[in-house]
């Protein structure tokens, strides 16, 4: 499978997670890894996974988006237990507008961003609202 | 450090919109040799300056090297210190910082500032996808557009202190109508809330007249130590504070404000030493309709949370406490990157002159101007303000 950005991943026995830096020395946690800890400069950091489940900060549908995204599409920001904010392509919420909402708690899977340019499929992290998958 | 009162002495600009048929070279001339004209200086007397175009889209065209120093040629600016600057959609007011920090140190007496761009060069696709992959976060990959940035904002803004769509389109209505009393803006006609609501939707809850359109234009001044100035005009307009951060980028704080507005906001009150309340006038960067109710209470002009209601009760409008962007802003100007910034501090500039005709603020004595820069995760990068007196 194509990851986008293979770096911001780690293979774990329950699937790709997220993976960021754990600063040894203040506990700062940062994604995606760094040279250094952003807060006190340390480079004594360790790898973390990051949660699989976050909250809905805010959200858009985008009439007029990137030219490798088919519009419309939903993107937000979703705020993980790690105090980081990541953004996200939202998927599985129809209808957008009724199904989601500020606050609301979401999951993580990886899912199908785009074709590169030899058409091959290159995956991505995306969230769904918590649940979604039991709607369907 | 011990800063010498500097004060705009000439402003110079073209109209804003599309100049399909002109070079850059000649837009910014334009500008150049107007602000020249206004100051009643000799270009002899021009000791230093410093030209800010932003330029990313332009790519096919080149990248313009040493534009400042091929327009000045243009008129007859040669053989001093001449720099050129890039700070995204604020690039024009690093470049205003430059010449005033010049100036202010003693370095030197008399410079120019310009910003220019041209924006119609490029397909939009090309400039949808100025949010690139040198982000670590892969932003752009993601689907984020700068309209996307806004919509998310207005979005929590919805849900947290009740703003609502037509509490956007009121910002547009606004803009517009003062925009329409703005010869050198690019959208001559005002619209009405209904308009704006039943416009095409860009990024939900932004309707197109509630994202700023691009142009082609330029901007400029002429800067000079007050001494100096004296010898020159009977009203100077002082810059009273000029105040350049950069962004936080916090993951942790609600998605209603910018900490790098905030805190050049309070750098340079202090700096002025004047408050909100001392304010008569604004230009703040109204690239995208729910940013002007954000910059509101990021730069102290109303309590947080209540940006919308200084908006619904007039106190941005003319007639109330601060009246904010008589230029038409962003919205009715169209967004020239690099020219963005020195454009409003020339509408300051004719607002404390007294000079702004149809759309004067009677006996503005004090004005701040705010301009944002690029975004990387949660953040503009970039802050630049200037607070002007007369
Ligand atoms: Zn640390």
């Amino acid at each position: 499978m194509k990851l986008l950005d293979p770096s911001l991943f780690k293979e774990t026995e329950e699937g790709l997670a997220l993976v960021g830096q754990k600063c040894r020395t203040c506990g700062k946690i940062a994604f995606p890894k760094k040279r250094v800890c952003p807060a006190c400069f340390s480079d004594d950091l360790e790898d973390k996974l990051l949660s699989k489940t976050g909250t809905l900060h805010t959200f858009t549908c985008t009439y007029l988006g990137v030219p490798h995204l088919n519009p419309p599409y939903v993107i937000g920001f979703v705020d993980l237990p790690e105090k980081i904010r990541l953004l996200s392509l939202i998927t599985d919420c129809e209808p957008w507008d009724e199904v989601l909402q500020v606050d609301m708690p979401m999951e993580m899977v990886i899912d199908k961003l785009m074709e590169d340019e030899q058409g091959e499929d290159v995956y991505c992290y995306k969230f769904r609202p918590k649940g979604a998958a039991d709607r369907k | 450090m011990n800063l010498r009162k500097v004060a705009v002495v000439g402003i110079g600009e073209t109209s804003f919109g599309r100049h399909m048929e002109r070079s850059i070279t000649d837009l910014a001339a334009e500008a150049c040799l107007k602000a020249i004209k206004d100051a009643g200086v000799s270009h002899r007397k021009v000791q230093l300056a410093t030209g800010a175009y932003a330029a990313q889209w332009n790519s096919a065209l080149g990248q313009y090297f040493t534009l400042p120093q091929i327009v000045l040629r243009e008129i007859g600016i040669t053989q001093i210190p001449i720099f050129r600057v890039e700070n995204g959609c604020s690039s024009g007011s690093v470049a205003f910082r430059d010449v005033w920090y010049r100036i202010a140190t003693g370095e030197y007496d008399i410079g120019l500032a310009f910003g220019v761009e041209k924006m119609n060069v490029a397909d939009s696709k090309s400039i949808r996808g100025q949010i690139s992959d040198h982000v670590p976060e892969r932003d752009f990959d993601l689907g984020l557009t700068a309209a996307g940035i806004y919509a998310m904002m207005a979005r929590r803004m919805m849900a947290q202190y009740g703003v609502t769509r037509e509490n956007l389109a009121q910002v547009v209505v606004k803009n517009r109508r003062f925009g329409s009393m703005n010869p050198l803006a690019q959208y001559q006609d005002a619209v009405t809330i209904d308009e704006v609501l039943s416009a095409r939707m860009i990024s939900d809850p932004l309707t197109l007249y509630m994202c700023c359109g691009r142009g082609d234009g330029a901007a400029a001044v002429i800067l000079m130590d007050a001494e100096t100035a004296k010898q020159y005009t009977t009203h100077p307009v002082y810059v009273a504070a000029n105040v350049l951060t950069s962004g936080t980028y916090a993951d942790d704080v609600d998605f209603v404000t910018f900490d790098v507005d905030v805190r050049a906001a309070a750098q340079a009150y202090e700096m002025a030493g004047l408050g909100p309340e001392d304010l008569d006038v604004a230009e703040v960067h109204d690239s995208f309709a729910p940013a002007e109710i954000k910059h509101y209470e990021d730069l102290g002009f109303c309590a947080r949370g209540e940006g919308a209601r200084f908006l619904e009760e007039g106190l941005s409008d003319m007639g109330g406490k601060i009246v904010v962007n008589t230029s038409g802003g962003l919205l009715s100007k169209g967004h020239v990157i690099g020219a963005t910034g020195i454009s409003q501090v020339c509408e300051l500039v004719k607002q404390l002159r007294g000079t702004a005709h149809h759309r004067q603020v009677e006996g503005a004595k004090v004005g701040l101007q705010h301009n944002s820069g690029g975004y990387v995760h949660t953040e503009f990068c970039s802050c630049a303000i200037n607070i002007l007196t007369r």
